[in-house]
């Protein structure tokens, strides 16, 4: 099986249906990213389509040494869906988030001791799982869809999010605490 | 926490797959833009390759108006008239040649030619492209 970079020189050096391979290949993981972060069937099917035009569009402009193809589909996907929500603002891309990146949700709850494993293995209800997944903030959700869904690492998460790899890890952490205080919550109500 | 947990749970969520169609929209739209860049380029060499062929006469006609001014017709003339006077003396005249050569109105006739050449191709390879996306766009 062709790899990503392979599939582009051989659209590039003229073999039409290399890009098909490329959509077909991706389409559903970004879908599902887009989905996840806008919470909107027509917004995703935009955002997705949007996504790969542009990728079409600079197809000529990739280079292999800076980012895996992946990694480059999603920096695309990412900022497109950042840019349907701006244009939204329905959507308040701080809702837990204040300016300065703190969360309040993390900083007025108490955290005093460790939870215990049972209340994440409690946590078996996908639907709980995916309820908590969806009120966290969109900046707090697509650092753990990338890095526990798409399986990206820190650095490409990085990369995409054009930040450094330290305010990634803590941006994870936050939102791994985060997640964790939603999940806990919805089990105590 | 124990956070090998979260990976696990956050990875089986299911994945919203597609809709049905939103491949063929992507591909179909793909197309479209292919054919609309194509066209536009198409326009803009088309434009180029005519403004170059007018370049092209323009420099052909300065060209040889230099040629008889310079003398270079002369010089060539002789090389069929008297090859004896070309064969003992040919550096002479290859260096009279050389100097009389309208260098610059010549320069003009290539580059205007190969731009034609090459605009022309270009628009030729876009227009394929053009029609071989019409149907769909």
């Amino acid at each position: 099986m062709p790899t990503d970079e392979a599939l582009i020189a051989a659209y590039l050096a003229g073999e039409e249906e290399a890009f098909t391979t490329l959509v077909d290949r991706h389409l559903s993981s970004v879908y599902d990213f887009a989905f996840r972060l806008c919470g909107n069937t027509h917004e995703a099917e935009d955002i997705a389509q949007e996504t790969f035009l542009k990728a079409w569009h600079n197809l000529k402009k990739y280079r292999s040494q800076s980012a895996r193809v992946r990694t480059w589909l999603f920096t695309i996907a990412r900022n497109t869906t950042v840019d349907h929500l701006r244009r939204r603002r329905s959507t308040a891309l701080s809702e837990f988030e204040r300016d300065d990146g703190s969360n309040y949700l993390t900083d007025t709850l108490p955290d005093t001791a460790p939870l215990p494993d049972e209340a994440f293995a409690e946590a078996e209800n996908i639907e709980m799982l995916e309820e908590a997944l969806e009120k966290l903030p969109v900046r707090a959700r697509e650092v753990l869809i990338l890095h526990f869904r798409e399986e990206l690492t820190f650095e490409e998460i990085g990369a995409i999010l054009n930040e450094p790899l330290n305010t990634v890890k803590s941006r994870h952490r936050r939102a791994l605490i985060a997640l964790r205080k939603l999940v806990e919550r919805h089990q105590n109500s | 926490m124990n956070e090998q947990h979260v990976p696990g749970r956050i990875s089986q969520l299911p994945t919203h797959p597609a809709p049905r169609g939103l491949r063929e929209r992507i591909l179909y739209a793909v197309a479209g833009l292919k054919r609309r860049l194509a066209l536009r380029r198409a326009i803009a060499l088309t434009m180029i390759a005519l403004i170059s062929l007018l370049g092209f006469a323009e420099a052909a006609l300065y060209a040889s108006q230099e040629l008889y001014l310079s003398g270079f017709g002369d010089f060539m003339q002789l090389m069929f008239t008297d090859t004896d006077v070309v064969a003992s003396s040919w550096r002479e005249i290859g260096l009279s040649l050389a100097e009389s050569l309208p260098a610059l109105p010549l320069a003009l006739v290539c580059v205007s030619l190969l731009v034609f050449l090459w605009s022309t191709a270009r628009a030729l390879a876009n227009m394929r492209i053009i029609r071989n996306y019409s149907s769909l766009a």
